[in-house]
């Protein structure tokens, strides 16, 4: 392959709203940046999402930072980290102004000029913070499109496969740059730098079809930083969506309502109409997830591993069309996917849902500072490497805070541009001779891939291990799950270093493939291997084959590494909550599951104004 | 059923290429990508094209099916349909068109928009910027575009001289933000005329993948303001 060099101060891995963010102050400190991408400039999950971000003191002014960080180590089930926490709420609100500076006009309270945030708090909110823009996540793109490139001073450049990272080889180990692959060109570049941001979070593409989010969640960022001696914490917590569509073809996957969708009567029910959760608006994601899970490893599933939402008894008298115009009015394309994926008498909320649960966000990830500075196995600072946004771990721990993920990329993608930008420019400069035997050595690895014929394609591999991975590491595990993943895992990993890969120059589409399973492969070890070290159920799946009433006895992150090419993982202290924050959290929850199961039961006659009157609410906010 | 795919090589030799598809589902047509993902599997682990979200909002998977271009997550096929890159943009393999060059073109010219521009005590907002963030930027647009067409290869690889609809869309919503000040509209109206927005003026039109109204909230009005 043609070989290319080009030199910046900061390299930003990915375009979505961390990594733009992350590419525009590093840019503000004065230093040269590259921002790559393999999708085209901004097209991310960031553009695709429901466009909700958190903003404290949105809601009221009565909102401290303590009290958002307290909210997020809550939600984490303590085991998020304190110190990023408090980065997060302290930096919040002037993230979320930064990108109102960038062109994000959302709509204000005419009384204090705020952004107005959701009348109710969203999933694990102390308090309303949960601000909502009217096209979704699309609308942040023109804030993000300026950002980018608004000037000059950003060199962008899409189609571009960041394949790994350069070190030095001294004792310092400090970042050099990576090698790049320019798919539109059809070359190599060795880019040198001595900062490198790692903004392309997201792995779920280990679970498709069933995910709803962007093909390119390849796990890049986790398996690059893994592989360049770094250590990822809680590799085990992914995040389902409970409800998507369950039918195998074009939608499947693709998201038809959180807990929230299922008003105030909706049920959940197994294949044959038993009702297997209700007070499902008051239940956690995860709770729902594996409520479908658990009905399923049961064999009480449809034949297509799903169980049905049951929103029928919602939808009588006024009450009734005020909550039909709530789900019509807030999520339009979450309503249009229902339409088209489950049916028009769905739509209507006449029939059920046939649905299962979908990933949707990685909540470990690279284990970094509050700075945003990647750690190494023995807890060193990477001289040189920072991450951002969903490629971050450390902030969500077993459970992600609604609303949150946004808010995460522009808070440390603001974070690691600056520092990683500052670092850079007062770091000696790299050249051709510092990166000559990182750059050979990477250089000659991928070469040597290229051009080789092999007995499959990385394609079908991929295919087999989103089977096996959806299987074992999906929102339902057992022991012997995990050890088939780990299992094929290995079979997989041989099958793709000698698969078949072309040695064309131009987007070499086996290349591709080969560079991403390899990086899903990655991912899957650490699920697996991190997943095994979590025998509880805590977070964002369920163990069926242990006792998941108990708590826990130890409480632990996980942290996982590379050493010698194989997944190690162990676990790492973390708090456990205090007995009284147990306490109070518990009767907070079963005063809400009361107030649902009271709705239930009480006539009709005595129902229909309360729940109208509720709606009202939400559906004035709405407006 | 059996469709066809024009597959495409970096040195330009193209190949129309029969396919079959083996429903999902009994009775349901494929989508586009539907097809292109089983082909992929099944017959050509090679076939390159691109896709992202599978519904809609990413705006990377348009191509063309029968020589118009479609967002092939959405667009439902029949038997013997045609699949293509988009005829707009150069092919880089199969179905993959390059497309930075589109933004390129703009970078660094349209004055951005920004809450803290203006202090004139009106409204921060109105529904014509806020409807303009709308687009994907799916690119769509750009076909039978008569400007766009003037770009040739060549400009294409070293720098777009004609305009398109998207990027008069970004130049309008710098025009109509209520906190732009006069000079940041002469600068992007300038923008528009130096992208040719003159032709514009004679033409009959063009039509956005998602659903924004080009001729009426874009071409029109601004055409009406800088030629």
């Amino acid at each position: 392959m043609r070989l290319e060099r080009q030199s910046f101060d900061v390299i930003v891995v990915g375009s979505g709203m961390s990594g733009v963010t992350a590419a525009n102050h590093a840019k503000s400190t004065g230093a040269r940046v590259l921002l790559v991408s393999k999708d085209p400039v901004i097209a991310s999950d960031s553009k695709i999402s429901e466009g909700i971000i958190t903003v404290r003191a949105s809601g009221s002014d009565d909102d401290s930072t303590s009290e958002l960080a307290d909210n997020v180590i809550e939600s984490s089930a303590n085991l998020g980290n304190p110190e990023i926490a408090r980065t997060f709420a302290e930096k919040n609100q002037d993230a979320y102004q930064w990108l109102r500076q960038n062109g994000l006009r959302p709509n204000l309270n005419p009384e204090n000029d705020k952004p107005i945030p959701f009348g109710v708090p969203m999933g694990g909110h102390s308090q309303p913070r949960s601000v909502k823009h009217n096209h979704g996540g699309v609308e942040h793109s023109h804030s993000l499109w300026q950002a980018a490139l608004s000037d000059q001073a950003i060199t962008y450049m899409e189609d571009v496969w960041f394949l790994d990272l350069y070190r030095s080889d001294d004792d310092e180990g400090r970042v050099l740059g990576g090698l790049v692959y320019h798919a539109a060109e059809g070359c190599f570049i060795s880019v040198m730098a001595p900062a490198v941001i790692l903004a392309a979070g997201g792995l779920n593409t280990l679970y498709y079809p069933n995910t709803d989010t962007m093909k390119g969640n390849s796990g890049d960022a986790y398996a690059i930083a893994a592989r360049a001696g770094a250590r990822l914490v809680d590799m085990e917590q992914v995040q389902f969506i409970p409800f998507a569509v369950a039918a195998p073809g074009s939608n499947q996957g693709l998201v038809v309502g959180e807990p929230f969708s299922a008003g105030a009567l909706g049920v959940l029910k197994d294949k044959d109409g038993n009702v297997i959760m209700s007070e499902i608006m008051a239940k956690t994601r995860a709770e729902c997830a594996a409520a479908v899970a658990v009905a399923v490893s049961e064999g009480k599933g449809t034949p297509n591993e799903a169980c049905y939402l049951d929103l029928t008894p919602n939808i009588k008298g006024r009450s009734g069309e005020l909550f039909k115009a709530i789900m019509w009015n807030n999520f339009p394309s979450i309503m249009d996917t229902v339409k088209r994926g489950l049916g028009r008498a769905e739509a209507r909320f006449e029939a059920p849902w046939e649905i299962k649960p979908s990933a949707h966000y990685c909540m470990g990830g690279i284990d970094a500072t509050e700075e945003a500075r990647v750690q190494d196995q023995n807890g060193s600072i990477i001289p040189g490497l920072f991450v951002a946004g969903q490629a971050l771990g450390g902030l969500h721990g077993g459970n992600r805070l609604g609303s949150t993920s946004l808010a995460e990329c522009l808070v440390f993608g603001s974070v690691a541009g600056r520092q990683a930008g500052t670092f850079a420019r007062s770091a000696p400069t790299v050249g051709e001779t510092d990166v000559a035997a990182s750059e050979k050595q990477t250089i000659d690895f991928y070469e040597s891939r290229l051009g080789q014929a092999g007995d499959t394609w990385s394609i079908r591999i991929l295919r087999q291990l989103q089977a096996v991975a959806w299987e074992g590491i999906g929102p339902a595990r057992n022991a012997e799950g995990i050890d088939r993943v780990q299992e094929s895992t290995k079979t997989l990993q041989a099958q793709n270093e000698a698969a078949n890969i072309s040695d064309d120059e131009k987007w070499n589409q086996s290349f591709i493939d080969y560079v991403e399973c390899r990086n899903m492969l990655s991912c899957a070890e650490m699920v697996s291997s991190a997943s095994a070290e979590r025998p509880k159920s805590i977070g964002a799946h369920v163990r069926l084959d242990e006792d998941t009433t108990a708590p826990a006895e130890e409480h632990y992150s996980t942290s996982s590494q590379l050493v010698e090419d194989v997944v190690v993982t162990r676990r790492v202290p973390r708090p456990p909550l205090a007995p009284e924050q147990w306490e109070s959290q518990r009767r907070t929850r079963e005063a809400t599951l009361e107030k649902f199961r009271n709705i239930a039961a009480m006539s009709e006659e005595e129902r229909e104004p309360l729940l109208a009157g509720m709606y009202e609410v939400l559906a004035g906010e709405a407006s | 059923m059996t469709y066809k795919i024009k597959l495409q090589k970096p040195d330009g030799e193209t190949e129309i290429r029969d396919v079959g598809f083996e429903p999902i589902q009994e009775g349901e047509l494929p989508t586009a990508l539907d097809l292109l993902l089983q082909v992929q599997e099944r017959e050509l682990p090679e076939l390159a094209f691109r896709y992202g979200c599978r519904n809609k909002m990413c705006g990377v998977c348009t191509i063309n099916v029968n020589g118009k271009p479609r967002l092939a997550c959405r667009q439902k096929l029949k038997e013997g349909d045609e699949l293509s890159a988009l005829s707009t943009l150069p092919v880089i393999r199969d179905l993959v068109v390059r497309r930075d060059q589109i933004n390129r073109q703009l970078q660094g010219r349209i004055p951005r928009t920004s809450e803290t521009r203006s202090d004139n005590g009106g409204p921060v907002t109105s529904e014509e910027y806020d409807s303009l963030n709308r687009c994907v930027e799916c690119y769509f647009c750009l076909d039978g575009c008569p400007l766009h067409e003037q770009n040739n290869d060549e400009d294409h690889q070293t720098g777009l001289k004609h305009g398109n609809p998207y990027a008069f869309l970004k130049v309008w919503q710098a025009v109509v933000d209520p906190l732009a000040n006069e000079e940041d509209r002469a600068t992007a109206l300038d923008v528009a005329r130096d992208l040719g927005v003159k032709t514009c003026a004679d033409c009959d039109g063009c039509k956005c993948g998602i659903g924004i109204n080009l001729m009426k909230d874009v071409i029109r009005p601004l055409v009406a303001v800088a030629v």
